[in-house]
């Protein structure tokens, strides 16, 4: 039988069907896993072990918080629990706002990724998601460094707390975010700050709260570097440790293969960098102003999810003015790097 | 271009945000955004709160007319980017001139700062995840251009 197509004013009652036929589901056939990040509790149902597996290695596990949310993750594949191959968008054109406004005014949040076929449907109001996939392992190629980032990012929101595209390291408890663009070189510095003795809470994607001051909280327990950049900050021994390249020519370094691990369960953010591959003789730093920095960090984080947009920007310049920012003008010398970050640090207010 | 009418801000496809001495405006339809530096920030606000762009474009040119120009010029900008639209029944809503936050500053500036845009962004947004797609890789990485011969 032919996938049913979906268009936008089907779209939530599709949504809807999916979140209440999973949560129907016989539960002895799925494999629970219990996930926690700061302000969530997560009981994910999986069909597949191996991405059960998968998300709960990479997932932070850290300390929800006594005011955590609880929800309820389905992670389901057509084919292991015998349901009919998910839909297919059904129109010539593929408007996203048209697809947020649907599911908006439906109290429902959506994704759709055409060629793996992969519908993801969150409900705030009843704490609950499904991902259907059509069988185990069609997930986009980037689920494993970042699994269940567009869940986490909804749940994480009904807190206020977002999901951010924001590298991060730290020094006792204080610590800075690094913000820009793919390729700007907040891997390279975190993993060099970590390689000098310094902390983090990622190097992609981290959750932040405004609060009485910002805080950063993890997401996932791995770095990700290409070849070069781990030769650069841990010496060219060191990628025998990290396995194979991923699917962008990268290693994904899981905490455990670094010790002692960098990963902290949080950070008080004090300030925000921007780095800039310099190639300069000694790293720099120098004052930008809260709009270059909101140039720098709203778009990338903004943009790479899925909808809520607006409110997106809206904390990203809270934050912006907020922090004092920076431009992180980088040499090519690891420690001198991580040198510089620690006494800028150490240099900060507690 | 229609500088008689009076403009609001293109919400909720455009958001701005006001940090002083720039604003930053982000298109969420196509992920264009742009900055304004300065008295363009100004007029930037001053267009927000319904001042005529035909009233600025005059105020500006009575000073000097390359900034009625220049005034000219930023305004059409922010129009054809589509940040800000006109109100449908702009007739007699116009601000007066004397409360604009440009007014002094366009006496006081030397020029306009024209509107910086950035791109890196809107490949995101714009690639037609249906046609464009690598299947492999998925959205929102855009696929190579297919070969032509």
């Amino acid at each position: 039988m032919p996938p049913v197509r979906i268009d936008v004013a089907s779209l939530p009652a599709y949504g809807r069907r999916l979140i209440h036929e999973a949560a129907d589901l016989s539960r002895s056939s799925l494999h629970l896993r219990q996930l926690s990040i700061y302000g969530l509790n997560i009981d994910a149902w999986f069909s597949d072990p191996g991405y059960a597996d998968l998300c709960t290695r990479n997932i932070a596990q850290t300390p929800p918080g006594a005011s955590a949310a609880k929800i309820t993750l389905f992670l389901l594949d057509a084919a292991s629990i015998g349901a009919p191959a998910p839909a297919r968008w059904g129109e010539n054109t593929f408007d996203r706002a048209a697809f947020n406004e649907a599911l908006a005014a439906a109290g429902l949040h959506g994704a759709y990724l055409h060629d793996p076929r992969v519908w993801q449907f969150f409900s705030p109001k009843e704490r609950a998601g499904v991902q259907m996939i059509r069988e185990p392992g069609a997930t986009p190629d980037w689920e494993a460094g970042g699994p269940l980032r567009v869940f986490l990012h909804w749940a994480a929101a009904m807190g206020g707390a977002r999901l951010c595209h924001a590298a991060t390291l730290g020094h006792a408890g204080k610590g800075v975010l690094l913000s820009g663009a793919g390729g700007s070189g907040k891997s390279g510095t975190t993993l060099a700050g970590i390689a000098g003795g310094l902390s983090t809470v990622g190097d992609d994607y981290c959750l932040l709260t405004l609060g009485d001051g910002p805080s950063a909280h993890p997401l996932y327990r791995i770095l990700k570097q290409d070849p070069a950049g781990v030769a650069r900050a841990l010496g060219s021994a060191a990628s025998s440790r990290f396995g194979a390249l991923n699917w962008q020519g990268k290693y994904e370094i899981h905490a455990s293969a670094l010790s002692p691990s960098p990963f902290v369960d949080r950070l008080t953010i004090k300030a925000l960098l921007l780095p800039k591959v310099a190639q300069a003789p000694r790293s720099e730093l120098r004052p930008v102003s809260a709009g270059v920095a909101m140039r720098a960090f709203a778009p990338s984080s903004v943009f790479q999810l899925p909808d809520d947009e607006a409110r997106g920007i809206q904390f990203a310049a809270a934050l912006c003015r907020k922090l004092p920012c920076y431009e992180l003008l980088l040499s090519e010398d690891a420690e001198d790097i991580a040198g510089t970050i620690r006494r800028f640090i150490e240099g900060l207010p507690a | 271009m229609h500088f008689e009418a009076v403009y609001e801000v293109s919400t909720p496809d455009v958001v701005a945000e006001d940090f002083g001495g720039e604003v930053v405006v982000l298109n969420l339809a196509n992920g264009r955004y742009f900055s304004l530096l300065g008295v363009s920030a100004d007029i930037w606000r001053d267009l927000a709160r319904g001042h005529k762009p035909r009233d600025l474009i005059d105020y500006a040119a009575a000073a000097r007319a390359s900034l009625g120009e220049a005034v000219a010029a930023l305004i059409s900008g922010l129009i054809s980017e589509g940040l800000v639209r006109p109100l449908t029944d702009s007739e007699g809503r116009a601000s007066p001139m004397e409360a604009a936050s440009a007014a002094a500053a366009l006496l006081a500036c030397e020029e306009v700062p024209p509107m910086e845009s950035f791109d890196d962004m809107a490949e995101l947004i714009l690639a037609d995840p249906i046609h464009d797609v690598d299947e492999d890789i998925g959205w929102p990485v855009k696929r190579d251009p297919a070969p032509t011969a």
